[in-house]
């Protein structure tokens, strides 16, 4: 298994076509969920993969696949994207909230919005799981951590999702 | 659904709280779940990757005998050719609208410094621009540096520094930090009249160069035949008993020609991150005078134990605290760098790392040191080994 991860790992270091085409939606749609945007999503995608390009061929193989190294990329962009869209955002045009009071799940972009608001760990662990729909196993491979400790934080990323939607007055009912 | 309300169990979470975690999570993830059209991918693809797609040079001599024939009949009956080998080794390393984008491996071959560096370099002869990122063995970034026209940054992440100026001469190691091999190279085949000789190296068919790096230190340079453009470099140095030693070997693994409007826009930017550092020469030293510990603010030390002095250099532009021990020396020194600190061969320096922030080992006429860049910087000088240096360097401490 190792031996064929190594091997996968190695061919990406010299095929970025392939690297990009196998990895290129997936990056695409965790980029959509961290931005709420899919334009600005394809946008850092494509930074990402010009990083990729740049440095992939550097990387020493260290028992993690490639897509963990994107996903890395991706995350640290993605983050800087809106620490930049935050600072060029004046005031008057950042739109007022409006959530009715008993509200449960009525509005979809809210859930998406409080996603958004969670640690990146907890984030990508809802898009692994529940987007691209891995298996625990490859989760925690991506991931770097054990299986257990995704499934942990699977059930943070849940408490801390219904904590952010009920300080917007949205309640999680079962 | 019921996987991962089975998921949420078994961590931890109640039936009822799986159950209302589970529905919630599927909610927040499905705006996520959208396809990406073929063409979409293709259509990115075309624009995240430059448009000649990267090539690694052949590892074995494509030349074919023809060719080759051809090429060594015009070195031998027409040797005014050869002054056009070295032009047209000139004009492969780009100017116009082309840019390089190279991958090298560096072997630093001195006495008790070994390792690897590899070096992912930008350079744009016609604009006088170079930009690389030097990485340790295990993929970790060193350093990154761009030197434009009267201008160098050098970032050192692990240390949180970016060191910039308008010298070399301002940084430890001088000029061999922030001038890459190639862009040396290119420097000198432009001053020099050069004698390439036709050889196989490494199996391959090659120009080699012998140029000139500074007294006592030459450079080979081992041109393909083809692209003319270089595959190795070896810095030689010749010691004062005539004898030839190899400093530094300079793989070029990858060689790709791209047209400045297609290189990544960034890939010029000034690096960024780290607490900046304006470094300038010291300039002339005016005077030395005797300090007490308890007199010194912003030095580092070895502590009491073996002190002999601690002196104060004050120089035109700056004053530089020195701690001495039976063996070592210590030198503190802000951003004005004392002249005395600069490695004294080009080729001599190199960065490592030690205790997890990075160091410049440098000789200097006679002595070992083992420099850390910083606010203030700190060098640890001696005639010992590169062992004893790392040691002492890692138990300096501030003086106050």
């Amino acid at each position: 298994m190792q031996g064929g991860e190594e091997r996968t790992f190695r061919r990406y270091q010299r095929d970025f076509d392939a690297l990009f085409r196998e990895h290129y939606p997936e990056i695409v749609r965790y980029l959509a969920a961290r931005l709420g945007s899919r334009d600005a999503a394809a946008d850092v995608a494509g930074d990402v993969f010009v990083e990729a390009y740049k440095r992939a061929p550097l990387l020493s193989w260290r028992g993690k696949p490639m897509l963990a190294w994107l996903y890395r990329v991706a995350s640290n962009m993605a983050a800087d994207y809106v620490k930049k869209a935050v600072r060029e955002v004046a005031v008057a045009d950042v739109p007022e909230r409006a959530v009715a009071e008993d509200d449960t799940f009525g509005d979809r972009d809210a859930v998406a919005r409080a996603l958004r608001t969670l640690p990146s760990d907890y984030q990508l662990v809802v898009h692994l799981r529940l987007v691209e729909g891995y298996p625990f196993d490859d989760v925690a491979r991506t991931m770097g951590r054990t299986v257990g400790a995704c499934q942990m934080l699977m059930l943070r990323a849940g408490r801390a999702l219904r904590e952010a939607l009920e300080a917007e007055g949205i309640h999680a009912r079962a | 659904m019921l996987e991962l309300r089975e998921e949420l169990t078994r961590a931890g979470a109640s039936e009822h709280e799986a159950m209302e975690l589970a529905e919630l999570l599927e909610r927040a993830a499905a705006p996520a779940r959208f396809e990406v059209s073929r063409a979409e991918v293709e259509s990115a693809l075309g624009r995240a990757r430059p448009t000649r797609t990267w090539r690694r040079l052949p590892r074995f001599a494509l030349a074919t005998g023809a060719v080759a024939a051809a090429a060594l009949l015009l070195i031998l009956v027409l040797p005014s050719r050869q002054q056009s080998v070295q032009a047209r080794a000139l004009d492969a390393l780009g100017g116009g609208n082309t840019v390089l984008h190279l991958r090298e491996s560096v072997f630093a071959q001195l006495p008790g410094v070994h390792g690897t560096t590899t070096r992912d370099v930008w350079f744009d002869a016609a604009r006088g621009r170079a930009r690389w990122i030097d990485f340790d063995e295990g993929g970790g970034v060193i350093s990154e540096t761009l030197v434009t026209p009267n201008r160098f940054d050098r970032v050192l992440p692990s240390a949180r520094v970016h060191l910039y100026g308008r010298s070399c001469r301002a940084i430890v190691g001088g000029c061999a930090q922030v001038q890459d091999p190639i862009a040396r190279y290119q420097e000198v085949l432009r001053r020099s009249t050069a004698h390439p000789v036709r050889t196989t190296f490494g199996g391959r068919a090659t120009y080699r160069f012998q140029l000139p790096l500074q007294p006592g230190l030459d450079q080979l340079v081992y041109v393909d035949v083809e692209t003319l453009l270089p595959r190795t470099i070896v810095w030689r140095e010749r010691s004062a008993d005539g004898r030839v030693h190899v400093v530094s070997t300079i793989e070029v693994t990858d060689v790709e020609r791209v047209s400045r409007d297609d290189a990544p826009r960034a890939i010029f930017a000034r690096p960024s991150g780290g607490r900046l550092v304006e470094a300038v020469p010291a300039g002339k030293l005016v005077r030395t005078f005797a300090l007490k510990p308890g007199q010194v603010r912003g030095g580092f030390w070895l502590g009491p134990k073996g002190l002999r002095s601690i002196v104060a250099r004050q120089y035109t532009r700056g004053t530089v605290i020195v701690a001495r021990y039976p063996e070592f020396e210590v030198w503190s020194y802000g951003r004005a760098m004392p002249t005395e600190l600069l490695a004294s061969r080009l080729a001599e320096s190199k960065t490592l790392d030690v205790g997890g922030r990075p160091a410049t080992f440098v000789f200097l006429d006679g002595r070992v040191g083992l420099v850390r860049d910083g606010l203030p910087s700190v060098a640890v000088l001696g005639v010992t080994s590169k062992e004893a240096l790392f040691v002492a360097l890692e138990q300096v401490r501030p003086l106050r």
